[in-house]
């Protein structure tokens, strides 16, 4: 859980996506705030935070569209935007919602972008365009024109223009936005298959529900800072199943417990509480009985990571979506 | 970190000073088009005016090929489009304002062509050999004559005039009122010139001064500038573009196109390109020189069109011991219209016209 | 051929892909058929006004381009470019131009173009090589649909020219082409001028009416005679400057001078075009 040591990012390669001092401003709004991300490559690393927090700005950040007013970040340790040409070609974006033309059908939708990438091959053009309409199921659809299409649809479309060629990343900004239940199961889906490929991909959301199942690291977001990121087992441990030991004795139980090594054992009015960090609570209680202490009740209280992140952010997040 | 932002910063004005070298490199690239001429002045062998004149009375080119822009700015008011008058008025009145351009092109003496080109319209008048033609494309009007052949060397009176032979005209009726100074050298069209000052000594004038620019090779006139007494530029004609070779035969050709109306000029009085051979009014010169005074009789006492009644009547009315009249004040030109039908135009002051119409 | 060599051609060639891309969306857009429809109804319109009038008033017949159609009608082509080059062919510029940048920052899918990704400098250059399809385009549909409507109504015959010259029917359409060419040169200068503005909005419709605004004040400049030392210097000072190709022999000081100045105006504002949206911020 720590964070990067700075100017770590352009030398280690093995990071997808590394940040160091990012920083935004728009107007005088600090937008991001000197932000360090440190993305693995092949990770699915989930980037969550409330509406508002600096997601997007952060994602047009690192993409290019819009230049840090202080701070760097690179795609696979190159700099960007000033790499960009290189770099995006292997970089999959959907960015604030899908956005087409809307008098062209799906796949003139796709064969427009796939002409304005320079390093894609016009020969290959019509069956990559294909194949990334079957991934997001549109297929049937291809020949509409992009106005009639659904919210969901749009959203499928976004996801193939992502998918025109094989990606080294895949940046996903609210991937699941406006589908169907439906939807969102063949979007994680989808993404499961991709990062099982071998693809990093950086997921944003304000979803728990979507960062819990699908990623492997986590960044949590809070009014342009980033307050905390790393992988998401080392995230439970931060909300490691707590203990509640009532017992008349707290004192007596308290000295159990250092020597049983329990990390933040404290004692208040009637009861005294505690980290778990490993300990099995039947270890716990036979110690304690061991010792004479009492014990009226014990309770594991298990802390979700939803617990975590509300005592992080200071706010909840929209678990319902 | 603060280092970072120091370099930022340093980037961006980096930044800031291309942005403004590309800017200022196209905006000179712009100016450049227009202001070529701002090289130094030439050095050129020095010659006395006297000297000059001469090389210019006798100057001789096989063929020139020249646009010249002429501006009028007598500090005439903004005539209303459509005034009363006619075509001939209107032509003649928007010669005397704004900016005008003239290609002219010559081939020796027998062969010349003086174009007036307009925004969409060109008026023309070419002398091919003995055969005189005049063309206006607004009118769709071709006008012809034929040069007596016994006195061909003679100028004749319908031949065109070219700005060149204007100003060699000029030359000649300058005389001993005029005090001439040489005045450095320049660049008219590109080509070094000699400039020449011509004043006259008559205090009366109305023209302060001509700025006459002479080509240092071929010694042809390529521009004058008027200048009134204050030193206000009132006219100027200025080559634009000069070519010394011989024009294609073809330019001096003219076969009035089909549907075209052809008039039979008198070569007499062919002075006009629109050749209408109206009784001329009677005139009488008094003076000479740059302060000569033109006195006609229109014989008319009324003026029928509204319009330019009422033009008429917003001039100051001016009134002396020869007669009552209309005082049109211009910076380079004065007229008087008497109320019995007289007009007394010069480039002189009114006191001078109103000496005039009293003889 | 070396390596270098092949990735250059491929690179022309990829660009091309996206310029025709561009020229698609741009011809494929039902709007902008409509603009070029508009423009050739103009000039049928024109053409059937002088008809009629032609036929009320058999015989009368003026010096300038407009009452010579009456007489051929090759005449209409370069009468439909004097009557459009003021407000239509600028206003249908405007739109298109207008359109360029801010229309797909409007709909989103500039930051798609930008990601796909397409060089900022390139998407510049393909939108105003666009631009200057677009204005060709233009000036060729008023002049051919002149010249078709004219021969239609009023048949076709030599021309004659401004200095009184016949023109063969040939001569005369080449000259009309080299016209509608010329005019296009300062369309396009006029759509640089709409491609800076519109890097500077997320608004097509503001970007349009800022430069139709910025074409017909530039007119109304021109028409202030007291501005007449700034005449030479505003863009659209020597557009009517195409008729010197109608005299004999052809009068090129004019149109060199405007060619100059469209060209000084349009590297002026695709400059500036770039400068602004090199480092813009897509938010859009």
């Amino acid at each position: 859980m720590s964070l990067p040591p700075e100017h770590e990012g352009s030398e280690q390669p093995e990071l997808a996506i590394a940040s160091t001092g990012l920083t935004k401003r728009f107007g005088r709004q600090q937008v991001v705030d000197d932000l360090a991300l440190a993305v693995p490559s092949g990770s699915v690393y989930g980037f969550i935070g409330p509406n508002g927090s600096g997601k997007t700005t952060t994602i047009r950040m690192l993409l290019g569209l819009v230049r840090p007013d202080s701070g760097s970040c690179a795609l696979f340790g190159k700099p960007m935007p000033q790499a960009a040409g290189g770099v995006l070609p292997r970089v999959g974006a959907l960015v604030e919602g899908p956005a087409f033309h809307p008098y062209l059908s799906g796949t003139a939708n796709l064969r427009r972008l796939d002409a304005a990438d320079p390093s894609s091959d016009s020969a290959t053009a019509s069956a990559r365009i294909g194949s990334a309409l079957d991934r997001v199921g549109l297929r049937a659809a291809a020949g509409k024109r992009y106005r009639a299409y659904s919210l969901g649809m749009r959203q499928r479309l976004g996801i193939a223009a992502a998918l025109l060629h094989p990606r080294d990343l895949l940046v996903l900004d609210e991937p699941t936005n406006g589908l169907d239940p439906q939807g969102t199961r063949e979007v994680r889906h989808l993404v499961a298959e991709l990062a099982a490929e071998g693809t990093t991909i950086f997921v944003s959301s304000h979803l728990l529900v979507e960062v819990e199942q699908l990623c492997s690291h986590v960044g949590v977001m809070r009014s342009g800072r980033l307050l905390t990121q790393g992988p998401l087992d080392e995230l439970r441990t931060l909300t490691a199943p707590r203990f509640r030991l009532q017992t008349p004795d707290p004192a007596a139980a308290l000295g159990v417990l250092a020597t049983l090594e329990v990390p933040d054992a404290a004692a208040d009015a009637d009861a005294v509480t505690g980290t778990l960090a490993g300990l099995e609570p039947e270890r716990i209680v036979a110690a304690l009985v061991a010792a004479g202490v009492a014990v009226r009740s014990f309770t594991p209280v298990t802390a979700t990571l939803e617990d975590a992140f509300v005592e992080l952010t200071g706010e909840g997040f929209d678990v319902s979506g | 970190m603060k280092a970072q932002q120091q370099s930022e910063t340093r980037r961006r004005t980096t930044r800031l000073i291309g942005a403004g070298v590309i800017v200022a490199l196209l905006l000179a690239s712009l100016t450049g088009l227009f202001a070529r001429g701002a090289a130094a002045d030439p050095t050129l062998p020095p010659l006395t005016p006297t000297e000059l004149l001469n090389r210019v009375a006798t100057a001789q080119v096989d063929g020139m090929s020249a646009t010249f822009t002429q501006r009028s700015d007598l500090g005439l008011p903004a005539l209303p489009s459509g005034i009363g008058g006619g075509d001939e008025l209107q032509s003649a009145l928007t010669l005397l304002t704004g900016t005008h351009t003239i290609r002219v092109w010559t081939a020796g003496p027998q062969h010349s062509r003086v174009s007036l080109v307009d925004d969409d319209s060109e008026s023309s008048v070419i002398r091919n050999g003995n055969q005189v033609w005049t063309w206006s494309s607004e009118q769709q009007k071709a006008g012809h004559a034929t040069i007596d052949a016994k006195t061909p060397t003679a100028r004749p009176t319908g031949a065109p005039s070219t700005p060149a032979e204007a100003i060699d005209r000029l030359l000649k009726a300058i005389g001993p009122s005029t005090e001439v100074t040489a005045s450095g050298t320049g660049y008219v069209a590109g080509r070094p010139v000699y400039q020449l000052i011509l004043a006259p000594k008559d205090a009366a004038s109305l023209i302060g001064q001509v700025r006459l620019f002479v080509d240092a090779t071929t010694y042809v006139p390529l521009g004058l500038r008027v200048l009134d007494r204050g030193g206000a530029e009132a006219v100027s004609l200025l080559a634009s573009t000069v070519d010394f070779s011989v024009p294609a035969a073809g330019v001096f050709e003219f076969t009035p196109p089909a549907g075209v109306e052809v008039t039979e000029l008198d070569a007499k009085a062919s002075d006009h390109p629109t050749g209408t051979a109206k009784s001329r009014p009677e005139t009488k010169t008094v003076g000479t020189g740059w302060t000569t005074v033109l006195v006609a009789s229109t014989g008319t006492t009324k003026v029928t069109d509204a319009t330019a009644k009422a033009l008429l009547d917003s001039l100051p009315a001016v009134s002396g011991a020869w007669g009552r009249g209309r005082l049109l004040s211009t910076s380079l030109v004065n007229v008087v219209l008497t109320d019995d039908g007289r007009v007394a135009v010069g480039a002189v002051t009114e006191d001078r016209l109103y000496a005039a119409l009293a003889r | 051929m070396s390596a270098a060599e092949k990735t250059r051609e491929r690179r022309v060639h990829r660009s091309g892909r996206l310029f025709a891309s561009e020229l698609g969306l741009m011809c494929g857009r039902r709007r902008n058929q409509v603009g070029l429809a508009t423009l050739f109804a103009l000039v049928v319109l024109v053409g059937v006004a002088l008809k009629v009038s032609a036929m009320r008033r058999p015989g009368s017949r003026g010096g300038d381009l407009v009452s010579a159609v009456a007489g051929n009608g090759i005449y209409l082509g370069f009468a439909g470019l004097t009557i459009e080059i003021a407000l239509f062919l600028p206003l249908a510029v405007s739109v298109l131009a207008g359109d360029a940048v801010a229309g797909e920052a409007n709909q989103g899918t500039l930051r798609y173009l930008l990601l796909a990704p397409v060089g900022r400098l390139r998407l510049l250059v393909v939108k105003a090589g666009a631009l200057i399809v677009g204005s060709v385009i233009g000036a060729m549909v008023v002049a051919a649909g002149g010249v078709l409507t004219g021969v239609v109504l009023f048949g076709a015959g030599p021309l004659i020219s401004l200095s009184g010259t016949q023109l063969s029917v040939a001569d005369g359409l080449w000259r009309l082409a080299l016209a509608a060419l010329y005019v296009a040169t300062g369309l396009a200068a006029l759509g640089m001028i709409g491609l800076f503005i519109s890097t500077l909005t997320e608004q097509p419709i503001a970007a349009t009416v800022a430069t139709a605004m910025v074409g017909t004040l530039l007119w109304v400049l021109d028409a202030v005679p007291q501005l007449d030392w700034l005449h030479p210097w505003l863009l659209v000072d020597r557009w009517p400057a195409f008729v010197d190709l109608l005299r004999e022999p052809v009068f090129l000081d004019r149109i060199v001078a405007g060619l100059g100045i469209n060209a000084a105006y349009g590297a002026v504002f695709f400059a500036l075009a770039w400068l602004r949206f090199r480092g813009k911020d897509i938010t859009s």
